[in-house]
């Protein structure tokens, strides 16, 4: 069989790859948290207008995050084949990471707040959240919030926050977990 | 950070050994640390920025070392009876001189023989975030 040159271009242009660029500074990766308000959060909560809304906190200073979803899986033998059958069922859905701290975002600009019924995630911090186990939303922007960035959303709990200092550290790094309560939600920034 | 430096070692070295303000120039083509034996002189700080923590989302956070050199002429054949007390202040002074944020702190030092001196090199190394 022959292809022709155009078929050939054609085929290459599909398999051309893109990556998600998270280097430079417009597509560095932006972490937004904002107390749940009991229903399904939508992007327009956290960014709206090219600008982080009122009461929603940007984790500041990431070292690192991963987004993990973990179907479980329910295997069995049977006799007819050489191999262990499978099927996934629900998944574990966590995010994970590590971040510098930094004193207003992880623990609020509001310090009383964390014993108040209700506080914004800019008044509780991270810490704070954590402490009275609020029910947060999350968007990551996977390569900035830009318009065609794509961004995963989720809702879910703090969890496995530890900071700690030695004594040749000069700054406090604490890893930081999201127990996330149902499914992500993937999509691309309008 | 010299001046810390020279104030504590000013306040601390007593005995023969003293310490000049003066930066160790060359002086018709000696060094005065050569040329003043028993005088301990300080260069100005040099540093390098190098990165401590990279981040995702930000700048990176960035160390910064401050390198001090430091030189001591003393004569090899009559050792100063004081010597090992002024190279224990000298070496204190790496955490009791007043020099603020800084996370680690070191000081070191070589000798060489040249003719019938001795001399001592040192360094002191602060890093700070930057």
């Amino acid at each position: 069989m022959s292809l022709s040159i155009d078929t050939i271009t054609s085929l290459k242009e599909q398999l051309k790859m893109a990556y998600i660029n998270a280097a430079s500074s417009a597509d560095f990766v932006r972490v937004l948290v904002r107390v749940n308000d009991g229903t399904a959060p939508a992007v327009a909560d956290f960014y709206a207008t090219g600008a982080v809304t009122t009461a929603t906190l940007e984790v500041p200073a990431l070292q690192d995050i991963t987004i993990t979803n973990t179907p479980s899986t329910f295997r069995w033998k049977q006799l007819d084949t050489a191999s262990e059958k499978v099927v996934t069922s629900v998944s574990s859905n966590t995010i994970s990471g590590n971040l510098v701290l930094d004193p207003a975002t992880f623990f609020g600009t509001d310090p009383s707040a964390e014993n108040e019924a209700t506080g914004t995630a800019t008044e509780e911090g991270i810490f704070g959240m954590s402490n009275k186990k609020t029910r947060v939303d999350v968007l990551i922007g996977l390569s900035g919030l830009s318009t065609g960035d794509r961004y995963v959303m989720a809702t879910g709990y703090f969890s496995n926050v530890a900071p700690a200092v030695s004594a040749d550290s000069p700054v406090w790094v604490s890893p930081i977990g999201l127990e996330i309560d149902g499914n992500y939600v993937a999509g691309t920034m309008a | 950070m010299r001046t810390e430096l020279l104030t504590y070692l000013s306040a601390n070295l007593s005995g023969t050994i003293k310490v000049s303000m003066e930066l160790p120039f060359e002086d018709s083509g000696t060094p005065l640390y050569v040329k003043n034996a028993r005088k301990v002189y300080l260069a100005e700080p040099e540093s390098t920025t190098t990165q401590l923590l990279a981040l995702l989302n930000g700048p990176d956070i960035s160390e910064k070392q401050f390198t001090i050199k430091g030189y001591l002429t003393v004569d090899a054949k009559n050792r100063n009876a004081d010597l090992d007390s002024a190279l224990t202040v000298l070496a204190n002074a790496r955490t009791e001189a007043s020099i603020p944020n800084s996370f680690r702190k070191e000081f070191d030092y070589t000798t060489t023989i040249d003719g019938s001196t001795m001399i001592y090199e040192f360094e002191y190394r602060y890093n700070n975030i930057a």
